[in-house]
């Protein structure tokens, strides 16, 4: 490759590559009008809640809404900032006593230009502004928190969450006290008496259809060879794959060879070369189930 | 319910074993001789009563009727019930077979295993041989099992008469791992009238689907020539699991739906069940039916590189080619330096 041919190729790929780069940062644009501009507007983290416990830090900031503020004349109002990032309604929340609970409801946070609305956390707490303890509900909208003290002020607030759990947008906090004897409004609920009759929880208009949350497939379980002796630790005979305990994969596993011929040796817990209920009944007689979680 | 009761009275020189009474050898008085070989019969004997009862009745099974008397056109179901009588079973197989006044095989018209003493059955019972239901399967961890519920076996009688049901079986218990007691045969007769009896409660329909449905994929060297496989539980507390089905696509489909969906590929398995597609390549769904055709649909997994999880790594590989790009930038301006 000749000099002249290597000192163009760098400007190419420089140029390639800054395309690239402004693909990546398209996000910044520069603000005009015919008085001003305001070049390279920036995000910046900002004080989004405080108490004696905690601070929040809300990762970006809306900057370009009323920075400063414009009247007439020659006063010019500044805008600055992004006009478009992602975002995230905050959920309003509401709370309703109960005895002893309290019945939450919110409305759905919407996400846009990117963020997307997993799941919401409830925030509890005995005192107003936090720290608040949190609990995953899952993406619903209608919560009960219950074991709760009669007569007693609790503070809540619902936080919705980024598939990766981040919260992205957290409600203002309400607050309610359960009282002995109130029933709480159940979704569907209908008939019944009772000195209160909770005000109407108007469930959320939904704009948008909610989104959609895939799972991705669990990890397989790779069976241990069943060999004679067992590789690994297993808790007895009947734990083919060694996992420690005894339950429906060791049934699976056994089942497969269940009235089959050329069967492994340790499959065959009674050792007569078939395997039959004879042998699953031993299976069952050391049967020993992981707790559920 | 049947016991069998051994009455030991003093009146009866046979079990309590007193020389002192009226012998059957005769009106003389025992003579000292013969006390031993009489007293050994006796003891022979009695060990014998007392030993039979306890080996063949230790664990039973009967028949329960709803309503209790028949009527022609009228469903009836029959209740099968064990009772182990204080031991730990682990296991019970069994054949029912259901005659008419005829002596012809009468058709079961459904059954309901839901809420079984049997946790996991390793063969179903079915409608599908008239007169006859074949069942086994084993009670998880064992247990003392007193009256209750294995399976329901539902009839339409056609005709007046008897109805007649014989159980033949046997039990595993923890006290002889593997080894099988046979149980007591027991037959029950069930009258058929002509019109229903007044009151006769509507007998129970299950409208609830399956729940708490779990799908676990696994791999082994020797099953499935090493294909990953698929393991569904579910539970179904009424007429109890009539059937597991897998669907493996290449998009994804919400649940809503599903339940009843007759277009997409699925596929009745057994459990286990190989996988047809490698692992990672598919969405998965679990379909699982009851036995009254409630259905419940679970998702188990996206596949690695599923459009939602593209776009979760996208920025990360961007950020990649961005290195990759300096990196080479970089490396062609030191080579185009050394160059000059």
């Amino acid at each position: 490759m000749s000099k002249a041919h290597k000192l163009f190729a760098v400007p190419v790929f420089v140029l390639i590559l800054s395309l690239f780069l402004a693909v990546a940062t398209a996000s910044a644009t520069d603000y005009t009008s015919p008085s001003f501009m305001v070049k390279d507007p920036v995000l910046f983290p900002a004080a989004y809640s405080t108490s004696t416990g905690y601070i929040l830090i809300s990762t970006m900031a809306q900057i370009s809404i009323g920075t400063s503020t414009a009247t007439t004349g020659s006063v010019r109002e500044l805008r600055s900032g992004f006009e478009y990032f992602p975002f995230v309604t905050r959920p309003v929340l509401s709370a309703v006593p109960g005895s002893a609970s309290v019945s939450l409801s919110w409305s759905a946070s919407v996400g846009i230009l990117g963020w997307t609305v997993s799941g919401y956390s409830v925030g509890q707490s005995l005192t107003s502004g936090g720290p608040y303890t949190f609990t995953g509900v899952g993406l619903v909208t209608v919560s009960t928190a219950v074991g709760l003290v009669n007569g007693t002020t609790y503070y809540f607030v619902v936080a919705a969450q980024d598939a990766f759990g981040n919260f992205i947008a957290t409600s203002t906090e309400v607050s309610a006290t359960p009282v002995a004897g109130v029933t709480p409004p159940t979704p569907g609920g209908g008939g019944g008496g009772g000195g209160y009759v909770p005000p109407p929880v108007i469930p959320p208009i939904a704009t948008t259809t909610p989104p959609v949350i895939i799972p991705p497939l669990p990890p397989v379980v790779v069976i241990p060879p069943i060999t004679v002796p067992p590789s690994g630790i297993c808790h007895t005979i009947a734990d083919l794959n060694c996992d420690g305990y005894v339950d429906i994969i060791d049934f699976s596993i056994m089942y497969y060879w269940f009235e089959r011929t050329n069967i492994p040796t340790r499959v065959d817990l009674r050792q007569d070369g078939r395997v039959d209920l004879a042998d699953f009944s031993v299976m069952a007689a050391y049967w020993y189930e992981r707790p559920r979680y | 319910m049947k016991h069998f009761t051994v009455h030991i009275t003093k009146d009866n020189p046979l079990l309590w074993g007193q020389g002192n009474t009226r012998s059957d050898l005769g009106d003389t008085d025992l003579r000292s001789d013969l006390v031993f070989p009489v007293r050994l019969l006796q003891s022979v004997l009695l060990g014998l009563l007392l030993f039979f009862p306890l080996n063949l009745f230790a664990a039973e099974v009967s028949f329960i009727a709803t309503p209790p008397v028949a009527a022609v056109g009228q469903e009836v179901g029959v209740d099968i019930v064990l009772d182990t009588e204080g031991r730990t079973a682990t296991a019970l197989s069994g054949e029912i077979t259901i005659t008419g006044t005829d002596g012809k095989p009468v058709t079961v018209v459904r059954i309901q295993d839901g809420g079984s003493v049997i946790g996991a059955w390793l063969k179903e019972a079915t409608t599908n041989t008239p007169g006859k239901v074949g069942f086994s399967g084993i009670i998880p961890g064992g247990r003392r099992v007193s009256n209750e519920h294995v399976l329901t076996l539902y009839f339409v009688p056609e005709k007046t008469g008897t109805l007649t049901f014989v159980f033949s079986g046997e039990v595993f218990f923890t006290t002889a791992p593997g080894e099988p007691v046979s149980l007591p045969r027991v037959s029950f007769a069930l009258l058929v009238n002509e019109t229903p009896q007044e009151d006769t409660p509507p007998l129970p329909q299950d409208e609830t689907p399956p729940s708490d449905i779990r799908a676990i994929i696994a791999q082994n060297e020797a099953m499935f020539d090493g294909r990953p496989f698929i393991i569904v539980h579910a539970k179904d507390a009424e007429s109890g699991i009539l059937m597991y089905e897998l669907l493996e696509i290449g998009e994804y489909r919400p649940l809503a739906g599903l339940e009843n969906d007759t277009l997409l590929p699925w596929r009745r398995i057994e459990n286990p069940e190989a996988l047809l597609y490698p692992v990672n390549t598919r969405y998965i769904y679990v379909r699982v039916t009851d036995r009254e055709g409630n259905s419940a649909v679970a998702f188990v997994g996206a596949p690695e590189l599923s459009p939602e999880k593209t776009a979760i790594w996208f920025n990360k590989w961007l950020i990649l080619a961005i290195l990759i790009g300096v990196a080479g930038l970089l490396s062609l301006w030191l080579w185009v330096r050394r160059g000059s």
